[in-house]
């Protein structure tokens, strides 16, 4: 039994080769951005639009007010990253239900890659929003003591993202594998719907917490001016 | 379960392209339509304010115009029916007028009428006298009426004024015309030159005579010359005596009411 799809492996040249994960994710990625050009192709700015423009504007609208709510005041601006992790996420977690698929977020590659994406977009964002130094700055915040330990937070907290995402997925992964050896019939359907569910929790948890940490690296101009 | 670092760089740049991809082919797109929608709706809230705040204008405006109009027309009403009332008096006034001449003129028609239906009568009068006048003298006196005025008639030249024979005279002197003498009846010859004698005598010349029957006259004599007249009509004695009657019923009645 294959416990990640990084262990199928489709095509192999040395160094180089493509494995499950890869090839779903890009898959992933073609539905996503096809669907999304479709939709958008024929965007309407009047009161009456169609039901896709929607219920994209539902999800895009969904995802700012939450950076927003998280402290981020202008969304806009953290939307194509956190908006994009959230999205990737939720739909390679809901797209279990299809079969013989193996979502991309249950290989501890993709979740590690993802977890480094937010280990690098903190300082972008951090540098971006406060300038190189104050970013610095900010490692020794309360007192320089704390130094150590702000470099141990920022790399735990990306193992945790990593780990966390790749638990969940995987074991929901294995939980149904055995369930189906056991007793075939009902419990794999709830336990997948189960599935389903905990796939946007994950999703809703990683992307939020990427946010959480962008947004103690951005100072709010608010608070700095108080 | 291991790392698949190969997995980890090729997932950290597909995860970058899916950025980048979204970012050009959801975000900005949902974004952008998301801010025309809202500028529209902002433009059409604006459009509506502006709209709501001319409808209010026009709404005060057609209150007031309306108000104007309803002071004008009670105005133009209250002028009409000040017209009317003094119109409707005015020809009430006309038509009063018009009614009080025509009750004088029916009053004065109706006198005229009286006068000359008592004109008449007194001409009857007149005549009927003057018949039974001139049958009586006739059958009692052997004279006729007529002789008998044209003797009044002399007798009353032969006794003229002073001042009336210089007139008669003065008349004639000025005159080229002949004296005319009308009578309502024919003078037979002897009557013509009794009074040609007569008038010869008071002027004092042979003058030329016109004999003339008038019908105007009822009775009597008429002597005219350039405008100067003399007569004897029975309606003048008649008129003398009726006022002579009066002033002697008149002397009566004072004398009575200074007795009393």
């Amino acid at each position: 039994m294959k416990l990640s799809p990084d262990e199928t492996i489709l095509w192999e040249l040395g160094f180089v080769h493509l494995n499950l994960t890869i090839v779903t994710t890009w898959a992933l990625m073609f539905v996503m951005v096809a669907g999304a050009a479709l939709i958008t192709r024929n965007l309407k700015s009047d009161i009456r639009i169609s039901r896709w423009q929607c219920v994209l504007e539902i999800i895009v609208t969904g995802i700012n007010s939450q950076i927003k709510e998280v402290g981020l005041d202008r969304p806009e601006k953290y939307i194509s990253f956190i908006g994009t992790l959230f999205l990737f996420i939720a739909v390679a977690n809901v797209s279990i239900i299809l079969p013989w698929y193996h979502p991309p977020t249950g290989s501890l590659s993709t979740t590690t890659a993802l977890a480094i994406c937010v280990f690098m977009a903190v300082p972008f964002y951090g540098i971006g929003s406060e300038g190189f130094i104050n970013y610095l700055k900010s490692y020794y915040q309360p007192t320089f003591i704390m130094l150590p330990f702000n470099l141990i937070s920022e790399v735990s907290r990306t193992l945790a993202l990593a780990i966390r995402l790749f638990g969940n997925m995987m074991s929901g992964g294995m939980v149904v594998a055995i369930l189906i050896t056991i007793t075939p019939l009902i419990f794999p359907v709830i336990m997948n719907a189960l599935g389903l569910l905990t796939g946007i929790v994950q999703a809703y948890i990683f992307s939020i917490l990427a946010t959480v940490y962008i947004a103690a690296a951005v100072k709010k101009p608010s608070i700095t001016d108080k | 379960m291991q790392i698949d670092w190969f997995t980890v760089i090729a997932q950290i740049i597909n995860f970058f392209i899916l950025v980048w991809l979204l970012k050009r082919y959801l975000y900005q797109p949902i974004l952008g339509a998301i801010d025309a929608r809202e500028k529209k709706i902002n433009g059409q809230i604006q459009d509506a304010e502006g709209k709501r705040e001319d409808a209010q204008r026009e709404k005060a405006l057609y209150i007031e115009k309306n108000k104007l109009f309803d002071e004008q027309k009670q105005q133009h009403l209250n002028d009409l029916l000040d017209e009317i009332k003094a119109e409707r008096k005015k020809r009430l006034d006309a038509v009063a007028g018009e009614a009080e001449m025509l009750r004088a003129e029916h009053k004065h028609a109706l006198l005229t009428k009286q006068n000359d239906m008592l004109k008449e009568i007194a001409q009857k009068t007149q005549r009927e006298v003057l018949q039974i006048s001139r049958k009586t003298l006739k059958d009692l006196a052997t004279v006729s009426l007529d002789e008998q005025m044209i003797a009044v008639f002399l007798k009353k030249l032969r006794t003229v004024q002073p001042e009336e024979k210089l007139q008669l005279i003065q008349a004639y002197q000025s005159a080229a015309n002949p004296v005319r003498v009308q009578t309502a009846f024919n003078l037979d010859s002897d009557l013509q030159n009794e009074i040609k004698s007569e008038v010869d005598k008071i002027l004092g010349a042979s003058a030329e005579y016109l004999f003339r029957v008038s019908s105007q006259l009822t009775n009597g004599i008429e002597l005219s010359l350039n405008g100067y007249k003399f007569s004897w009509t029975v309606s003048a004695y008649l008129d003398e005596l009726q006022q002579e009657v009066s002033e002697t019923i008149k002397q009566t009645s004072d004398a009575v009411a200074q007795q009393k």
